[in-house]
């Protein structure tokens, strides 16, 4: 069934009234001093319950946008970057009925700063109506945005998936997945209980997690800072200037290329360090210590240190242009390893 | 610090709080109190501590014949309260909560007891280190690694299938998440204990005053994301001090 846009689902405001107060009714387009946009809906009912399509494209008038502010307590988000002006966003919404389905909201607000805001709530129910459970509801947001957006989002048990991005983004989820993929700038995740994977990222990167995993893969930039307390923390191409991993219990895995005058830092409470470096020729000065603590065979110089602590050189160390790795883990073993 | 007329006020809700139950003006009172009341953070701190350590238990399936005897036991007590005259039950009604369980409470803490005492013996005893859920969850660094096989998630907030209706669950999202790091720096600060103690003073001193640096800017947060973000800031910089022995503000990677 198609429908007119707007109707009690997707409320567009201009930054100066407040998101709520304002509604766009019954019409097919509409727009604010700084943004016009047009929009379409369907509805499906099925056994399941009632769900319903938005999509509504928003184009910048007057100044381009800058940041997309993104807060779905109620589902999945997507965002994905292209090349053009205009924010497409889909939402797909359910609910057990059409009752239901009209309390679920989705608010729209672009403000002059070039920031878009979205934000999904539910509507309180009123005197006679029926406890609604949140597990019986969801609203999904599927965004195409320009790349050049910096992206603010955050989820509570959907999953945050961020790809084609070149400006960044502040990622927040409780126990959803983070997901982000071919995208650069100043990266900041956190989460709860969610894992965090992050592919194909280049820019400083910093992911936090309290107990759940950390995946790196083909991670570039001039640092890269990551920390859960109970989880593992992997990372593999690993190309960040200074890296610095940090788990209270769990393992670190971590695959990396040396650079100059790099620095490497993992450390541990309980968990096993593994660190495999492919070196190029970098010199680089290694200090580790931990349960057991093998720093392997290629080491070319045991040195002296301090106690508990064990050190090895390889190349010449004294140049300016060595790297230093530091691996500590109070109470788990420590690998270090070379890959020619 | 908090005058004991607040805490006698607030104290009997910490347990509704700590589950979540506390709407709007409620929870944040009592947030409110925690963070100028060090006596009732300790005993919140010390609740959510317990919840923990309870979580963390194995899965048990006691023998039939000990929930017998606790239902037992519980039925004995309700038939003595009942026994009670009727101007003392209806004075009960009045007082505070903690003193209305107190007929229970007997029957409840040799409940807990028997349970603990079959732990230990359903795990042949002798070194198992949790006779107690708290002791489990305060005991000192383990000597050798204890790696989760799996993520532990203790501190996961509370999901969202709960029977409130979702606008309500939905303002309690924040709450959760605050609470899943209260509960991780609360056991970070319980491990650094051990450690701190052999920190040179001045050291000790410093990391002190950055922890109370830390928390005070907790406390001036507002808004939900600025609350969050401070929080994660103290739970990193426990983390690095833990792991690290690293006490300077600035070894806090990222933390903006």
């Amino acid at each position: 069934m198609m429908r007119s846009f707007a109707i009690g689902a997707l409320v567009i405001a201009a930054a100066a009234t407040p998101a709520l107060a304002n509604p766009t009714t019954g019409s097919a387009s509409t727009g604010s001093a700084s943004t016009a946009a047009t929009g379409s809906a369907t509805t499906a009912t099925t056994a399941d319950g009632v769900t319903e399509r938005d999509r509504v494209d928003v184009a910048p008038s007057g100044h381009a946008f800058k940041q997309l502010s993104i807060d779905n307590p109620l589902g999945d988000v997507t965002v994905e970057g292209y090349d053009g002006t205009t924010i497409r966003i889909e939402t797909h919404k359910h609910a057990p009925d059409e009752d239901a389905l009209d309390r679920l909201r989705v608010s729209l607000v672009p403000s002059d700063d070039g920031t878009v805001r979205i934000t999904t709530t539910a509507d309180p129910k009123d005197a006679e109506g029926k406890v609604l459970r949140r597990g019986a509801v969801r609203v999904d947001l599927v965004i195409r945005a320009p790349r050049d957006l910096r992206v603010d989002a955050n989820v509570n048990a959907g999953k945050l998936d961020i790809s084609g991005m070149e400006n960044g983004g502040d990622l927040d989820a409780a126990t959803g997945p983070i997901t982000v993929r071919h995208v650069s700038g100043a990266l900041y995740t956190h989460t709860v209980s969610g894992a965090t994977n992050l592919s194909e990222v280049s820019g400083s990167v910093d992911a936090q997690s309290l107990a759940s995993d950390v995946q790196l893969d083909t991670v570039s930039g001039e640092k890269l800072v990551a920390s859960v307390d109970k989880g593992k923390i992997g990372g593999r191409r690993v190309r960040s200037r200074d890296i610095e991993l940090t788990s209270t219990d769990g393992p670190i895995a971590l695959e990396a290329e040396a650079t100059l005058r790099g620095r490497i830092r993992v450390a541990s409470l309980r968990g096993d360090l593994e660190v495999r470096l492919h070196r190029h020729g970098t010199a680089l000065l290694v200090r580790a210590t931990g349960a057991k603590v093998d720093l392997g065979a290629a080491a070319q110089q045991e040195r002296a240190a301090a106690a508990g602590w064990h050190e090895a050189a390889f190349g010449d160390v004294a140049a300016a242009e060595a790297a230093a790795i530091e691996l500590r883990s109070r109470y788990g073993n420590v690998v270090f390893a070379i890959v020619e | 610090m908090s005058g004991g007329a607040d805490c006698e006020r607030f104290r009997p809700l910490l347990t509704g709080y700590l589950d979540g139950d506390l709407e709007g003006e409620a929870g944040a009172d009592v947030r409110g109190h925690l963070r100028e009341c060090a006596a009732c953070r300790t005993i919140a701190d010390d609740e959510a501590a317990l919840r923990d350590g309870l979580r963390a238990l194995p899965a048990l399936d006691p023998p039939p014949a000990m929930w017998n005897a606790i239902r037992a036991q519980l039925a004995q007590a309700e038939v003595e309260s009942s026994k009670r005259p009727a101007w003392r039950r209806a004075l009960a009604r009045w007082l505070p909560q903690v003193r209305m369980a107190a007929p229970y409470a007997g029957a409840v803490a040799a409940a807990a007891l028997a349970l603990a005492v079959w732990h230990v013996k359903h795990d042949g005893g002798d070194d198992l280190e949790v006779p107690s859920p708290v002791v489990a969850v305060h005991a000192p660094v383990p000597s050798a690694p204890t790696q989760p096989t799996q993520p532990a998630q203790p501190t996961q907030p509370a999901d969202t299938a709960s029977d409130a209706d979702v606008t309500a669950d939905l303002a309690h999202d924040a709450e959760r998440r605050v609470a899943s790091y209260e509960r991780t720096v609360g056991r970070l600060q319980d491990e650094l204990a051990t450690a701190t103690s052999s920190w040179p003073e001045p050291r000790r001193k410093l990391f002190t005053t950055h922890v109370a640096e830390l928390r005070a800017a907790i406390a001036v947060a507002h808004g939900e994301r600025p609350r969050e973000r401070a929080w994660q800031a103290l739970e990193r910089y426990l983390q690095n001090a833990l792991v690290r022995d690293e006490v300077a503000l600035a070894d806090i990677g990222g933390s903006r």
